[in-house]
């Protein structure tokens, strides 16, 4: 009898552990969209961007999941950076499994081509990590972004070049698509504005290039104080590289491209003393970005090596808070209402959207000393 | 002054390996009319050959040029086997559309095998500068140069004086009248599109170590060869050499004192003035000089 006593309590001991999990997995999963160059040009930022996202899908299904014990499914779609096969991607994940929550895409000119696609389906697109600023402007109502814009960053980093730094004179060397040109546009607007420092060239490159000796040797002889790079990997490694086999030297500015992991692994000592404008830092202190730190290191063993892990992160939690807080994965509509009203402390500082589905981001300036980023300020 | 010696020298480094790819595609053509589009695929397998040789095999770089080489050749006389020989007789632009669909083919296999994320093929050469007359170069472009230069003087040294060189240009200058005479038209088939190949490849592993190498690389290089080819005269491979190093200066020279962004676009002009003003080329058409 005691024995059956203590069999029964262990059965309903073991019933009630694995109740949420049993339920769970009854249910079908809520299943979100990603389009992402898993290949190609931004295949690096794309890789730490999907780490940052599979940590949250783990985070939300460890934590009982969402709409009542559903777990979460990331429905990963690579669009290669071009703008026809991220177009490609986001109709197979609007007609062909029918999602309504799609998070698309990197390249800001992939991103740009989708849009008109998810306003037309009348789904929830998320931009959780492409910057050109037209992104919030193309009148989708739907659309939000989780990321930082172009001219958050300039706003960040073009006063501080001007007035802290004290720079006379700069060269930009960019990316030839809307990210890069974007960030050159509104940067200049505030060295303009201020009536320093002075541009003394502006040049941009194709994804394609490999050779930068030109345009390098060009720079030396115009000698410029600083250089401000806004380069994908592994191009802006190649071109500091290409820079340190010219001989040109200057300091060195950017955006989180420039002082990611991956650069600074490849570039080395030519990107040593450099200073990024980003808006995620591994010295973050805030119980927000604790958790995140603390669960990154926890499920890959390292820390996060840019901000792009971040943003993966960022987007799929707004993602997911806005289907749980909506009550449904069905209604674009009930989501969108959601999200509008959504207030969040994410690991980077507290989100939340304006009319046009912008989110509040911090921005924070780092330099690359031995190797490593130091947080400034 | 410094600079325009800077400018000069890039233009020179990037010049030989047009030349290389683009002495290939001109012997192919000297020989047979046939535009072979797969002489880009071939810079790029040669490259990547390159890169698993020293990677998985632990070769040295040096050892893993020749082979590279040897295997982008092997592909190179498959191709013809595959896709040129069985056409024989047949209108030129036969022969760019099946070996245009080559190229796309094995582009896209190499895509979906190796997938297009960028690799570097590591150079054996330290990367800091050497500064020679205030120009700033590394050893591996000194390298490259010297290598390159080299195989440019054996190749015609090969085709000017050995029996098969002979053969080469004998059918050149009349198939039909080649044959008749007993030479292996089959054989000069198959010992052009290998040493087109190769001469892609050796461009390949060289300029690997200073750009990085993916499955795409090809297509510039392609475009290029061809304007060097144009330039220079079908089938002219003292016009190639020459040619391309001065498309690698003009471009060079075009980006540094003209406009950086539309670097690209000056060989396209020099080839369209070339084609207006002197058709034959600037060394005159053919025959494998």
């Amino acid at each position: 009898m005691k024995k059956r006593i203590v069999f029964l309590a262990a059965v309903f001991l073991s019933l009630f552990l694995c109740g949420p999990a049993i339920w769970a997995a009854d249910k079908p999963p809520v299943k979100i969209g990603v389009v992402q160059p898993i290949t190609g040009q931004g295949a690096n930022v794309a890789k730490s961007w999907l780490e940052g996202m599979n940590l949250a899908v783990e985070i939300l299904n460890k934590e009982g999941g969402i709409l009542g014990g559903r777990k979460v499914e990331a429905v990963v779609e690579d669009d290669q950076c071009i703008p026809a096969q991220s177009v490609a991607a986001t109709k197979k994940l609007i007609h062909q499994d029918n999602l309504k929550v799609i998070l698309a895409a990197m390249c800001s000119s992939a991103t740009i081509a989708d849009v008109p696609i998810t306003k037309e389906a009348g789904v929830v697109h998320i931009v959780s990590i492409s910057y050109a600023d037209s992104i919030t402007e193309m009148g989708n109502p739907l659309l939000f972004r989780t990321c930082t814009t172009n001219k958050i960053l300039a706003d960040g980093m073009a006063s501080k070049i001007s007035q802290d730094f004290k720079i006379k004179s700069i060269a930009f060397y960019s990316i030839n698509d809307d990210y890069g040109r974007g960030l050159v546009e509104q940067t200049k607007k505030i060295f303009e504005k201020l009536g320093s420092p002075k541009v003394l060239f502006e040049g941009f490159f194709e994804f394609k290039d490999r050779d930068f000796s030109a345009p390098i040797t060009k720079m030396k002889g115009l000698k410029p104080e600083a250089l401000y790079l806004i380069a994908r990997f592994p191009q802006n490694a190649q071109i500091l590289n290409q820079m340190a086999e010219l001989g040109f030297k200057a300091k060195l500015f950017g955006p989180a491209n420039l002082v990611a992991d991956d650069c600074v692994q490849a570039a080395g000592k030519n990107v040593e003393g450099a200073y990024g404008v980003v808006n995620w830092a591994n010295e973050l202190k805030t119980p927000a970005a604790k958790k995140f730190l603390d669960a990154f290191k926890a499920k890959y063993g390292k820390l996060p090596e840019d901000d792009f892990c971040c943003w993966g992160y960022t987007g799929l939690m707004v993602a997911a808070m806005g289907i749980d807080k909506a009550g449904t994965d069905q209604d674009p509509k009930k989501i969108e209402e959601a999200l509008r009203t959504l207030k969040w402390d994410a690991p980077a500082g507290p989100l939340s959207f304006d009319a046009k589905g912008q989110g509040t981001i911090s921005v924070y300036i780092v330099q690359i000393r031995n190797g490593k980023q130091v947080l400034l300020k | 002054m410094e600079l325009f010696l800077q400018q000069f020298v890039n233009g020179l480094v990037i010049g030989i390996i047009y030349s290389l790819v683009a002495i290939g595609l001109t012997v192919i053509y000297g020989i047979f009319d046939i535009i072979n589009m797969t002489q880009g695929t071939f810079f790029m397998i040669g490259a990547f050959a390159a890169y698993f040789l020293t990677k998985y095999f632990g070769l040295s770089y040096f050892l893993s040029i020749p082979l590279a080489m040897i295997i982008t050749g092997i592909i190179g006389i498959l191709v013809e086997r595959s896709s040129v020989r069985t056409l024989r007789g047949q209108h030129a632009i036969v022969f760019l559309l099946s070996t245009m669909g080559l190229m796309v083919m094995l582009e896209n296999l190499a895509l979906a095998l190796w997938g297009a994320t960028a690799r570097q093929l590591p150079s054996p050469f330290s990367p800091e500068p050497v500064v020679i007359l205030g120009v700033f170069l590394t050893r591996q472009k000194i390298f490259l140069f010297l290598c390159a230069a080299v195989m440019i003087f054996l190749v015609k040294r090969f085709i000017k004086a050995s029996r098969i060189g002979r053969a080469m240009r004998a059918v050149a200058t009349d198939q039909n009248t080649a044959a008749l005479m007993g030479i292996d038209v089959n054989g000069v088939f198959i010992v052009s599109f290998g040493l087109g190949a190769a001469l892609s490849a050796a461009a390949g592993v060289l300029l690997g170590p200073i750009f990085d190498i993916e499955p795409l690389m090809g297509h510039l290089t392609l475009i290029k060869a061809f304007i060097v080819v144009i330039m220079g005269g079908m089938g002219n491979i003292t016009g190639a050499l020459y040619c391309g190093l001065i498309l690698g200066v003009a471009e060079s020279m075009g980006a540094g004192y003209i406009d950086v962004d539309y670097k690209d676009a000056f060989g396209l002009i020099i080839m369209i003035l070339v084609l207006l003003f002197r058709p034959q080329g600037l060394l005159g058409k053919g025959g494998l000089r």
